[in-house]
């Protein structure tokens, strides 16, 4: 108990919520906003993941600053998603719809990192997370099961599954 | 067969693109949308947040769940502990006759009037208890014990109680009458006075001891007993 009042009394740790907070605020309640489609269940996203975070600092600690903002914009993505499932509004949801608009332009990208960005982002969105939480943030298993509930095994077992998926699909487009 | 799986080089480089790619959207969609006002009630909220008060008031919930676990597995080594220990030798507990030793013993009667244990040692020496309702055997109502009765007070565990004593060296009786709770014990044994004395009267004070005023009737009582000589008895 003492460790968690020392890591929350540490003073660099506040400085680094408060300028996340101060930053992203805007960016991360419009994200949840377009996700849970209103303002409110958007703030109570937010919060709940400072909340979350400011249980293990050491995870956003570490990240260059865009990386922050990344990490923040998906926390608050799967922490919209819970709530979307807890609400059972699942069956009105359409994270297709959610994402429309979303262009995939990155010039300097070879064609193949392209296609394969494009058959991520097909995925459901929790997997699209998972995986830029392991690949893109560097979390390990046990950190994105901790974020989104599920236990290290099943995180590694999703990971390695839709390597798999993704790899066969990629090989049968370009049959 | 499984094949093909994705080179690790390749997703990072295409998560980190999708990376990107959401947080352009979403600074595209701020700029086209406006940016959101919080409302004042949430800023109160995240504020407080940041300044550690209701993380604080988290973590001490967090911090208790890995406490209680641990408090409740050592409640439960405890109490593991406490049932499979071996039974306490009976000269650790109750005072024994030098060369003594416990051979067996023996429960009678039934738990609606009474109950009796029956203790046997070497050399035939035997150590009985009984405890009944207060009315039941008529016949170990003090005044039907005969002139032999002597009156003794015991004090002990912080209660006194009235004891009758009588018998020899070959059947050597206390009858200890609890009035509060309508029960009697009848407590004698075979070995010479002196012994019986010691035993009985240790005997007697731990069942004083554990009969206090909480208990409410006699099945209880009785229960109290047998467990509580069964625990220093080796079957």
């Amino acid at each position: 108990m003492l460790l968690c009042f020392m890591t929350l009394a540490n003073p660099e740790d506040r400085e680094l919520f408060s300028r996340l907070y101060q930053e992203h605020l805007p960016l991360l309640l419009s994200r949840g906003q377009k996700l849970l489609g209103n303002q409110a269940d958007a703030e109570d996203a937010v919060h709940d993941v400072f909340l979350r975070l400011m249980d293990s600092p050491e995870r956003l600690r570490h990240l260059p600053d865009n990386e922050q903002k990344a990490f923040l914009l998906v926390c608050v993505q799967n922490q919209a998603l819970d709530m979307l499932k807890k609400r059972k509004h699942m069956a009105d949801f359409s994270y297709e719809e959610a994402l429309a608009g979303q262009v995939y332009e990155a010039p300097d990208e070879p064609d193949d990192i392209l296609r394969l960005t494009e058959a991520i982002a097909r995925l459901p969105l929790q997997q699209q997370e998972i995986l830029v939480l392991h690949y893109h943030l560097g979390l390990k298993y046990a950190e994105i099961g901790k974020l989104i509930g599920k236990k290290a095994g099943a995180v590694q077992r999703t990971v390695s599954r839709l390597r798999q998926n993704i790899g066969e699909t990629m090989k049968g487009e370009a049959l | 067969m499984r094949k093909n799986p994705v080179d690790e080089n390749s997703l990072r480089k295409a998560s980190a693109l999708l990376a990107r790619q959401w947080v352009a959207e979403a600074e595209k969609a701020l700029e086209t949308e406006g940016t959101p006002t919080p409302s004042s009630a949430f800023q109160k909220k995240m504020e407080a947040l940041l300044r550690g008060e209701t993380a604080a008031k988290k973590h001490r919930i967090l911090s208790f769940k890995p406490a209680l676990a641990a408090i409740a597995m050592i409640l439960v080594a405890l109490l593991t502990w406490f049932a499979l220990r071996p039974a306490a030798p009976i000269r650790q507990t109750l005072w024994l006759p030098e060369g003594e030793e416990l051979v067996r013993w023996e429960e009678g009667g039934s738990r609606e009037g009474w109950y009796s244990l029956s203790i046997l040692f070497q050399d035939d020496h035997k150590l009985n208890i009984r405890c009944g309702k207060y009315k039941a055997p008529v016949s170990y109502k003090p005044e039907s014990l005969g002139s032999s009765l002597n009156l003794e007070q015991m004090e002990e565990g912080g209660k006194t109680v009235d004891v009758y004593r009588r018998g020899s060296q070959d059947d050597y009786q206390y009858v200890w009458m609890d009035e509060e709770e309508k029960l009697y014990f009848l407590i004698w044994s075979t070995f010479d006075a002196e012994t019986n004395q010691k035993i009985i009267h240790q005997l007697s004070a731990e069942i004083m001891e554990n009969s206090g005023k909480s208990v409410s009737d006699s099945a209880t009582l009785i229960r109290l007993v047998s467990e509580k000589t069964k625990r220093r008895i080796s079957p």
